[in-house]
């Protein structure tokens, strides 16, 4: 596929996004081929480049993991938007693109002169796409939220934890990428509609409202049922026993369900049929998840003399589900994702040469190449003013020594 | 105006809540979505609980009655061979063809849609294809163990968990897989070509969590699981309110400090951010003798007004009465025949300040001889005889 075209060739998006839930939504567009060009000012940064990491502000800016990673394949521009011709180059941009993301609280755009009103003046198929908390409108509108905020109010955290504990935070920081995968798929739609119709949209994507899509099931159960569902350590499958059982080793785990009939034997085969094994309280399915508080240590004293790879192998290769847990360490090694060339290595000028995940998806057989990460601050002022926007060098010059763009922070 | 895809075409056939959560995307911006169900049975989603009254049956399902909605639905058995020549003529005029039933193929050569050099195809599957795990058993629970999420929920030493949700997990390749289809339709529009995609569901949850692996190969450091807590930052947490849980998610210092103020600790072992993360636990002690004297809902009114990341950690029976939810009108209310009138979540997002239109999921074979005489134009007695031999 190098030598090919990327579906979103010829698709440029200007991104004006801090965090994660914005950016990755114009990382996924970049890594599908469009132009991206990132917005950011050297009076202020997207703050990923300093909180993800320990250290000081104006040292590690270029060496935030997180940053590096969720703007791939974009380019950098700085521009001061605190000022008029700031403001001016943005609109310019914005003239000549498909879309623009951007992910601060619902004050901001209108503020710095840039909502979808005036940017629509500027060019009538802009898509505007804001992802923020809780929504443009309504009486939380302005309220701050990251990740674990959205997971709290959505009823997200009201599912994760320990039976009849607790809440506790998910450490995926599962609703930035909800809302930021919606946000990709809605700004497409609105891009496709405008390429057709030559009328843009405006996209409003909640955090809030994302996470609620995505448990689905217990909000429609309850709304069937009348019953709320709670947090639960082996969640409410009808499997059992289900869960994570320890394995050797320090914090070592192997995940098993057992649903069906031919599982449960295939398991008792698997651990040589002990002697609780015709006991009456696991004769059937109901009476294993009724009883699983007695049946799951019984699991769990077998399960710990093994290792977790090797134990699952064992228990696939007799039908049962099973799979070691994963931990970051571990994944960088898993043989099932080096196989597919999940992890890309990429060099980048200040952090060197590190691994980055692949967009999720083969195209024609091929995940997406992950040709640069993280953009040096301003990286690529000179191309996106000159060649996109037409500027000569003396312009660009002046711009530099007004500080409207730059290539060092000023912390 | 929402109806953003009104051009698209779209042929789902699908047995799985990822693939069915796909069609859902197109079919709330307005694509027209058939989905291909067996005759008699229907797509395995109809059987998923959870149910009506907790009574199953084939229009009884909520999930299904939430991923398909606006769809239209075509019984017809694929394998059979005039089947399978129905499902061609859909096909070519179709942009996309969502898959998880393997009829696609591995290969070009005699996989469904051939014919349609525009068409875009995507596979979902658990594991990659070729790699070591293609053939392996897995539940969600097998997939966010070897998707990496698992070693992110639960405390330190003890057992790692999931959530109580299987849509959480089960939606991810959906979505991911919906975006990488809509992008190639553009794609084809442009240059006439389709494209196969591929999503492998332990991929997409790996790509979901926070970039974890890369972090880890930066600075030695592994992120894993902290309990109530997100490693290392003092004030990203949930701490015990008076009623419940609340969850501060507090990033910047200016919010931190804030926070400090709002909960009346102003204390010199905590006046720096080193300090801070030095004496994590003793801060945590601090700012809960503050949030145990409050109820979820006054500490999360009086942190937001101040400018403090803090949200209540809501129970499922809470979450469609919050103020915002209302106000924005996010859940719809769907009249469906066999179910009557109920409320569902909406979605995916307002668009030119607008919901979708809320349609209802389609009964079992509801669309079909709409799609058959209507618009492949065959005859009334040849759907007699197709449905006769059972392939419709």
């Amino acid at each position: 596929m190098s030598a090919d075209r990327l579906p979103l060739d010829g698709v440029r998006v200007v991104d004006f996004t801090a965090y994660w839930a914005g950016p990755l939504p114009t990382a996924i567009m970049a890594d599908l081929g469009a132009e991206v060009i990132k917005v950011e000012s050297i009076q202020r940064p997207d703050q990923f480049r300093i909180v993800a990491i320990p250290g000081d502000p104006a040292e590690v800016y270029e060496l935030s993991p997180p940053f590096n990673a969720t703007n791939r394949n974009k380019l950098s521009l700085t521009l001061d938007l605190a000022r008029p011709e700031g403001v001016r180059l943005f609109k310019e941009l914005v003239k000549r693109a498909d879309a623009v993301v951007q992910n601060y609280s619902p004050r901001v755009m209108p503020q710095l002169g840039l909502s979808y009103e005036t940017l629509r003046e500027v060019n009538p198929a802009i898509v505007m796409t804001s992802v923020s908390g809780f929504g443009q409108e309504g009486p939380w509108r302005d309220y701050v939220s990251f990740a674990a905020i959205g997971e709290a109010l959505s009823g997200i955290s009201g599912l994760s934890g320990y039976t009849g504990e607790g809440a506790l935070i998910h450490g995926v920081g599962v609703s930035d990428p909800f809302a930021g995968y919606l946000a990709a798929f809605c700004t497409l739609a609105a891009v496709h509609h405008a390429r057709t119709t030559g009328e843009g949209r405006h996209v409003d994507v909640s955090q809030l409202e994302a996470s609620m899509q995505y448990i689905a099931d217990a909000l429609v159960e309850f709304e069937f049922t009348g019953r709320p569902r709670a947090r639960a350590t082996s969640d409410d499958s009808a499997a059992s026993p289900h869960g994570a059982f320890p394995a050797r080793g320090d914090d070592a785990w192997v995940a098993i369900s057992v649903a069906t009939e031919e599982q449960w034997r295939a398991l008792l085969a698997a651990m040589g049929a002990p002697g609780w094994a015709a006991d009456a309280r696991f004769a059937t399915p109901m009476l294993r998840r009724r009883n699983r508080e007695a049946l799951n240590p019984l699991v769990a004293e077998w399960t710990a003399r093994f290792d977790r790879y090797e134990l699952a192998r064992d228990l696939q290769a007799r039908g049962v589900p099973a799979a070691p847990v994963l931990a970051p360490s571990d994944l960088l090694k898993d043989p099932g994702l080096a196989a597919a060339d999940f992890f890309q290595f990429v060099d980048h000028p200040a952090a060197g040469r590190h691994p980055y995940p692949s967009f999720p998806a083969l195209i024609d057989g091929e995940h997406p190449p992950i040709k640069r990460v993280g953009p040096i601050l301003g990286a690529d002022n000179h191309y996106v003013l000159s060649k996109i926007l037409g500027l000569g060098d003396a312009e660009i010059a002046g711009l530099e020594a007004d500080k409207i763009i730059g290539t060092r922070p000023l912390y | 105006m929402t109806d953003l895809l009104r051009d698209v075409r779209v042929v789902e056939l699908s047995d799985g809540c990822s693939a069915a959560f796909c069609g859902r995307l197109f079919a709330r911006m307005g694509a027209d979505v058939m989905l291909v169900e067996r005759p008699r049975t229907g797509s395995a989603v109809r059987w998923l609980p959870p149910f009506l009254d907790d009574r199953a049956g084939l229009e009884r399902g909520g999930l299904f009655m939430f991923t398909a909605s606006g769809k239209r639905s075509l019984t017809l058995d694929a394998e059979h061979p005039d089947g399978t020549a129905i499902l061609e003529r859909l096909l070519e005029r179709a942009d996309v063809l969502i898959d998880d039933r393997g009829l696609s193929g591995a290969a070009d050569e005699g996989s469904a849609g051939r014919a349609n050099p525009r068409l875009v195809r995507i596979v979902f599957r658990r594991f990659a294809a070729g790699g070591p795990y293609e053939k392996w058993l897995a539940t969600e629970l097998q997939l966010a163990a070897l998707g990496g999420w698992m070693a992110q929920l639960g405390e330190p030493r003890r057992t790692p968990l999931i959530s109580n949700s299987r849509t959480m997990t089960a939606f991810v390749p959906g979505v991911v897989g919906a975006i990488a289809a809509l992008a190639a339709v553009r794609g084809a529009r442009a240059s006439g070509r389709g494209r196969r995609i591929d999503v492998a569901a332990q991929e997409a949850l790996l790509f979901t969590t926070r970039f974890n692996e890369t972090f880890l190969s930066y600075t030695g450091t592994e992120i894993k699981r902290a309990g109530d807590r997100y490693p290392a930052w003092a004030a990203y947490r949930t701490f015990k309110a008076a009623d419940g849980d609340v969850t501060a998610a507090a990033a910047t210092d200016a919010q931190i400090e804030a926070l400090m103020k709002v909960a009346g600790v102003d204390d010199p072992r905590f006046k720096t951010r080193r300090d801070r993360e030095a004496r994590v636990d003793e801060f945590g002690v601090e700012i809960s003798r503050w949030t145990a004297a409050h109820t979820r809902e006054e500490i999360f009114r009086q942190c937001q007004e101040n400018r403090i990341p803090m949200g209540r950690v809501n129970r499922i029976d809470e979450v469609a009465a919050m103020a915002q939810v209302k106000t924005r009108g996010f859940f719809e209310e769907i009249e469906h025949p066999v179910a009557g009138r109920h409320r569902f979540p909406g979605g995916p997002a307002k668009c030119g300040g607008e919901w979708p239109v809320p349609r209802r999921a389609p009964l079992l074979g509801e669309h079909t001889e709409q799609i058959l005489t209507g618009e492949l134009k065959h005859a009334a007695a040849e759907l007699a005889t197709l449905a006769e031999m059972g392939v419709i």
